[in-house]
């Protein structure tokens, strides 16, 4: 059975006061389905993809919510931390390979804006380890761990980790969607507040609102979805061996990549999961697209050509709905200025926690 | 709100780590520390002497490095509210 994305749409990402969790659902859902060219009623089932609306927002129940809201048949939500959307579109895929769905609309979405910092920080933590919460660790302290085991190792700097987060920037400033749609220079990064040692604020993805929406089909044509893989880790970094990797990653992309018959260097561009720009250097290894101890060197393909979450912004549950949204537009050949040329082969990579999760994409074109 | 039958419920493995000692292998300072916590503070990940890990608080610190041999002792964690259970557990120290 061959399974494609249909179409997708993104919201704006940002602080977007105006706007409430339902207004977001409706607008990436509604887009979708407009960009797919179908109608609610030949949608079977859609999967909200939400890591904190009960928790910050009081409202639960968000697949009641959104078939109601979208005039859909059935609706169910799926939680993976910050890998939310990522694990709602692999939903989608499992859902139509066993039969019981032919059409399904996946909606990432994540209202952050509403509360200040230290309530969010303290939320997200949820996704973290019981012992990782009573030592007063945030998920930036979290990665700040990794980022000052690998700078030792690697003897890889601050301005290394800094070159992401410009690169990341410079992406954003063509994408009118990103939070930050503006280039920063290297020297803003390495200047910045610390938010937690080795990172500084522009080393961190921003707390952000929006939402994005997919229509997943086995009907038709579009493009086609080669592999969705999900790969589980302890759920906190004091139970692995190493703090230099992250094995679910490395688990689900291998899979991936013997489930679509590829290897690393064929893929044209990527969506990869920098919540941190250590995030970004631990990816480029993990996916194989260098060797392990050269992430920090920087790499030669097109990635987060969204801004990443560090530009285009992190509203946790939309973001793995968003990296898909990203590369199908390059697919289709229709990401406009920011469009890699002749790219036939894409790879989203999301992760949740500090690697509990990880779910990998594989999509190829067919222009 | 604090469950106090939730902290007695952890006693077990609560306190499991004080009196032993141990690497630090990694570190952070945490400066914006979430809601409970009053930043700055350093965040560790200690190897135990049994080559177990664990994640933790340094106490009494004002310069951390890896390698530094650290000792498990009793102290109070995080900030608590008014009509609140103040809640102990493991924190590092420098030997």
């Amino acid at each position: 059975m061959k399974i494609f994305v249909k179409g997708g749409y993104q919201t704006k990402f940002g602080e977007l006061w105006e706007k409430s969790l339902k207004d977001l659902i409706l607008e990436a859902g509604l887009g979708a389905m407009k960009q797919a060219k179908i109608k609610p009623k030949e949608v079977d089932l859609v999967i909200v993809g939400n890591k904190l609306s009960g928790k910050v927002g009081g409202q639960d129940h968000l697949g009641a919510l959104a078939a109601e809201a979208l005039k859909v048949k059935k609706g169910l939500r799926v939680e993976a931390a910050c890998a939310s959307g990522g694990m709602a579109v692999h939903e989608a895929v499992q859902t139509i390979k066993a039969g019981e769905a032919e059409t399904v609309l996946v909606i990432g979405v994540e209202k952050m804006t509403d509360k200040n910092n230290g309530e969010i920080a303290k939320a997200l933590m949820g996704a973290a380890s019981k012992e990782e919460r009573r030592a007063g660790l945030s998920f930036v302290g979290l990665y700040a761990l990794m980022a000052t085991a690998y700078m030792k190792k690697h003897k890889a700097s601050k301005k290394d980790l800094a070159k992401i987060a410009v690169k990341n920037h410079k992406h954003a400033s063509l994408n009118p969607k990103a939070h930050f749609p503006k280039e920063i220079s290297i020297e803003a990064v390495i200047e910045a507040g610390m938010v937690a040692e080795p990172l500084g604020l522009f080393d961190c993805s921003p707390i952000s609102d929006g939402a994005a929406g997919v229509v997943i089909s086995s009907k038709g044509s579009g493009v086609e979805i080669l592999a969705s893989e999900i790969a589980n880790d302890s759920l906190g970094l004091a139970e692995r061996k190493s703090l230099l990797e992250l094995k679910a990653t490395r688990k689900a992309v291998k899979r991936g990549y013997k489930r679509a018959g590829i290897k690393p260097d064929e893929i044209d561009i990527a969506e990869v999961h920098d919540c941190f720009t250590i995030a970004e250097i631990l990816a480029y290894e993990d996916l194989g697209f260098c060797k392990k101890g050269e992430g920090y060197k920087g790499i030669n393909k097109p990635v987060n050509l969204s801004g990443g979450l560090k530009a285009c912004g992190h509203p946790v549950g939309a973001t793995g709905v968003k990296q898909i949204v990203e590369v199908v537009s390059h697919l289709n050949n229709k990401a406009g200025e920011r469009q890699v040329r002749g790219a036939k082969l894409g790879l989203v990579h999301n992760v949740g926690g500090t690697g509990g999760t990880a779910v990998i994409h594989i999509l190829k074109g067919n222009l | 709100m604090k469950s106090a039958v939730k902290i007695w419920r952890e006693r077990k493995e609560r306190y499991k780590s004080l009196g032993k000692t141990g690497e630090v292998v990694s570190w952070t300072k945490i400066i914006e520390a979430p809601d409970g916590w009053q930043g700055q503070y350093y965040g560790v990940m200690v190897e135990l002497d049994d080559k177990s890990k664990v994640m933790g608080q340094m106490v009494d610190c004002q310069k951390i490095r890896v390698g530094d041999k650290v000792t498990g002792v009793l102290r109070r964690l995080g900030e608590a509210e008014e009509n609140e259970v103040i809640e102990y557990g493991v924190k590092w120290k420098k030997q």
